[in-house]
């Protein structure tokens, strides 16, 4: 008996961890005769950073701003916490909090102002809340200045103060990154892990930058041209995109290589050109090549290891992504 | 509800830090101050003046009139001297002569006298009436053998005896204002009772109009003078009475509708309570028409202008400039409903009007008091049922600040529906105030009233507002009074203008709502 309890109790915390706290089902939006989104699902998990992941013009901002109430979608169902937006809007507007393409906020009212306005909207923010996520993204010395004097930076802070400071369960944040300089960007990184893993808030994020997700996200969904390619753990993705090298092997007898490796590993070899044959191996396959290569008298230059960059592996999944618009 | 009381807060803080809001409601403030001083220095100027007497120019002006009736006299003498002498034998034409002959010796012996005495002509005194029938009785008297050759002598004494009769009472009258004007005026009425009492033609009633008439002459019989002003409403008062003894209107000559009477009677309540509160007994002596209600309504038309402008600059905005900047993105993602969204804007517009009506009649309150404070204020005075009620100044001033506080909504909600639905602040305010600004020019010209006679031009918006006129019908009485208003009438009525009002604004409101809430924001 005690033991059934304990093991029901430890799946209702792990059930719980892993509870989607936001659910997208089959959402579909037309623009006129435009699909920009076709039957999107997903799930967003408490306490996990989530990238949306995807070239531009590919539906991202789109589906955020179906699920933030800017756009009513065609079809499909969206739930937050257990409530559909729907149904129960308020209460799905409640839990979310957010940045939609850029911050915009009223240029002649102070940053303090924005906020506490924005706070008179939601239940329970306190003066003290204000002034923890003021604190939070390091804006304490200009709150009080006018909107119309902040670098963008400065208000892409504020933009995310804003968005937190109602406590959201989910936090949704569109290409929070852009207009940040690389400390800005560590920064901003920072905080969104820190509020995913230490307050379990689950961070939603879109971008069309893979290093950067590969820095800030645990799971990634891939969009493209309105479609969501898959979702992956972001360690799978890098693993899946990368181990991928290929070897350069600079030689005057291009035609000589290619006849010694045809024999074994034919598949491997990419392209002969007159300079060099390129070819995808690992290590191991590497030293063979070399091994295979003495053996044989075949002179060669250099062998130069060329990595694939995550970039190119991108756009190789994306199909070239490439703007819609 | 918490959260949208905080959404109507947040919507006020949005409006008064709008740099337009100050800057049009200073210029509201200072354009009342800026009127109120105009019309004072041109009231001080027209104060400064007498205008019992005459100036050089009226003076010159009646030297030169005497000098030409004096060349047509010389004319006429000699063309009669001709006729008397045989030259010509044309009776009838003798008795024509004689006749202008009497006219413009009158005419000069009055012009005479008024140059003589420094009486102004011009401003219609009623010694102006005595001294004329006494100059025209006085050069009848001279020629009167003349004229009247023919008739038979009882008869041409009898006319002679009443002629010099009534030249003698008015000679007793001119006499006695050189010495005492309020005796002479109250003499001259006691003449006119007596003749009154004495004429046999008229009936009781007429006769008891006419000497009330006189009455309330004598009581307001101010040093010899009746103002021009109280004496136009005393006589406008009788000719009222009788249009109802007689059951016939000035202008057509159809027996009165039940709907005519009953305004005539209304009319008369208003007119009598009027005379009889004293309204017109005001300080200033050349003033007697109601400076403080002329003023009130020149300062709310005026301010009322910037206010609206004010009020459709910032409904005009209010969705449109949101959208342009995406502060919007702050409204949508709250927790709150869009319909919650619209009616807290739609709410907060609506105080900040009230608001800026209020500070548009404390202003015009306390400029009124300070630039006009010697000018006793005149309550409006309405009758219900051929009852006069009494409004109270401040009062009334607050109830049509409010009423014009129905156009400026009525414009609010039409610059915040197109706000809503181009999400184009230019084009939203742009059209607002063309539509204000035509709506201005066609009431003001009452050009729809000109245009048509059909009954379309009773849905014509511009026909519907501006309803001062409707809530208070007789405060143009006392202008109309004076003679230089003419009431044109009314399209249509009240109730169907409030009727109408009600329907246009659910229309406005409705379609704003609509294009709020289904439309996406991208």
């Amino acid at each position: 008996m005690e033991i059934c309890i304990t093991i029901l109790t430890f799946m209702r915390i792990k059930g719980d961890k892993m509870d989607a706290i936001l659910k997208i089902e089959h959402l579909n939006k037309c623009f006129g005769k435009k699909k920009i989104l076709d039957d999107i699902s997903f799930e967003v998990y408490s306490g996990e950073v989530f990238g949306f992941l995807g070239p531009n013009g590919a539906g991202k901002t789109t589906t955020i701003k179906i699920v933030m109430g800017f756009l009513q979608a065609d079809s499909g169902k969206i739930t937050v916490d257990g409530y559909e937006l729907k149904k129960d809007y308020e209460k799905v507007m409640a839990r979310l909090g957010g940045i939609v393409e850029n911050p915009e906020m009223y240029k002649t009212l102070s940053g303090y102002t924005n906020l506490k306005m924005y706070a008179r909207l939601h239940d329970n923010v306190s003066e003290e809340r204000i002034n923890e996520v003021v604190e939070l993204v390091r804006l304490q010395k200009r709150i009080k200045n006018k909107v119309k004097t902040y670098s963008l930076g400065m208000k892409q802070r504020l933009g995310l103060a804003q968005a937190m400071v109602h406590k959201p369960k989910v936090l949704i944040l569109d290409e929070p990154t852009n207009g940040l300089d690389p400390a800005g960007i560590k920064e901003m990184r920072d905080i969104l892990r820190k509020l995913a893993h230490e307050e379990n808030i689950a961070v939603f994020v879109s971008s069309h930058m893979l290093s950067e997700m590969e820095l800030m996200c645990d799971r990634v969904g891939i969009i493209n041209n309105g479609k969501l390619i898959g979702v992956k753990k972001i360690d799978d993705l890098l693993h899946e995109v990368s181990g991928k090298v290929i070897y350069k092997i600079f030689s005057k007898e291009t035609k000589k290589i290619e006849d010694v490796l045809s024999t074994q590993y034919k598949e491997k070899i990419l392209s002969v050109k007159d300079e060099y044959v390129e070819i995808e191996a690992d290590d191991e396959l590497i030293t063979n090549i070399n091994f295979l290569l003495a053996q044989n008298m075949v002179h060669y230059t250099e062998i130069k290891r060329n990595e694939v960059s995550l970039e190119d592996a991108f756009i190789n999944i994306t199909g070239g992504g490439g703007a819609i618009e | 509800m918490n959260k949208f009381f905080g959404l109507y807060l947040n919507e006020m803080t949005k409006l008064s830090r709008k740099i337009i809001t100050i800057i049009l409601l200073a210029v509201m403030i200072i354009s009342v101050i800026g009127i109120g001083i105009l019309f004072k220095v041109e009231l001080e100027y027209y104060n400064s003046n007498d205008y019992n007497t005459m100036n050089s120019s009226d003076m010159s002006m009646l030297e030169e009139r005497k000098k030409a009736y004096e060349i047509e006299l010389d004319g006429i003498k000699s063309q009669i001297e001709g006729i008397e002498n045989g030259e010509n034998e044309d009776e009838v034409s003798k008795f024509k002569l004689y006749n202008q002959l009497i006219n413009i010796e009158g005419e000069i012996t009055y012009l005479d006298y008024a140059i003589e005495n420094n009486l102004n002509i011009y401003t219609n005194l009623w010694i102006d009436s005595v001294m004329r029938n006494y100059s025209y009785a006085a050069a009848e008297i001279k020629y009167f053998e003349k004229v009247n050759e023919g008739y038979e002598k009882e008869e041409y004494e009898a006319t002679l005896k009443e002629v010099k009769a009534s030249s003698e009472k008015d000679l007793k009258v001119l006499n006695k204002y050189k010495e005492d004007k309020a005796a002479a005026l109250n003499l001259y009425l006691d003449y006119q009772d007596a003749e009154i009492k004495s004429n046999k033609d008229i009936s009781k009633e007429m006769a008891e109009i006419q000497l009330e008439s006189n009455e309330l002459k004598r009581q307001y019989n101010q040093n010899g003078e009746i103002s021009t002003y109280l004496n136009n409403s005393i006589e406008k008062l009788k000719s009222n009475k009788i249009s109802l003894l007689n059951n016939q209107s000035d202008e057509n000559d159809r027996p009165l509708t039940h709907d005519e009477r009953e305004e005539l009677i209304n009319k008369i309540a208003v007119q009598e309570h009027y005379i009889k509160s004293g309204a017109y007994l005001t300080q200033s002596k050349n003033d007697d028409s109601g400076v403080s209600s002329q003023i009130i309504s020149i300062f709310i038309s005026f301010s009322g202008f910037f206010v609206s402008i004010l009020m459709i600059i910032l409904a005009g905005s209010t969705i449109s400039s949101e959208v342009s900047t995406g502060s919007i993105k702050s409204l949508i993602i709250s927790p709150l409903k869009r319909h919650k969204i619209y009616t807290a804007k739609i709410l907060s517009l609506t105080t900040f009007a009230l608001f800026s009506l209020i500070i548009m009649y404390i202003t015009i309150i306390i400029t009124n008091q300070a630039l006009f404070s010697e000018y006793t204020i005149t309550p409006y005075i309405g009758a219900v049922n051929g009852k006069a009620y009494e409004l109270n100044f401040y009062l009334h001033t607050f109830l049509l600040v409010l009423i014009k506080g129905i156009d400026v909504f009525v414009f609010m909600m039409f610059a915040m529906m197109l706000s809503t639905v181009t999400r184009n602040t230019s084009a939203s305010v742009g059209i607002s105030i063309a539509g204000f600004f035509g709506g201005l020019i066609i009431s003001s010209s009452q050009m729809l009233y000109f245009i048509s006679k059909g009954e379309w031009r009773k849905f014509i918006p511009f026909a519907n507002l501006y309803l001062e006129d409707k809530f208070f019908p007789y405060s143009s009485l006392t202008e109309e009074m004076s003679g230089y208003y003419d009431n044109v009438g009314q399209i249509t009525s009240l109730n169907f203008s409030l009727i109408y009002i009600a329907v246009l604004l659910v229309c406005m409101v409705y379609t704003g709502y609509e294009s709020f809430i289904k439309r996406d924001i991208k």
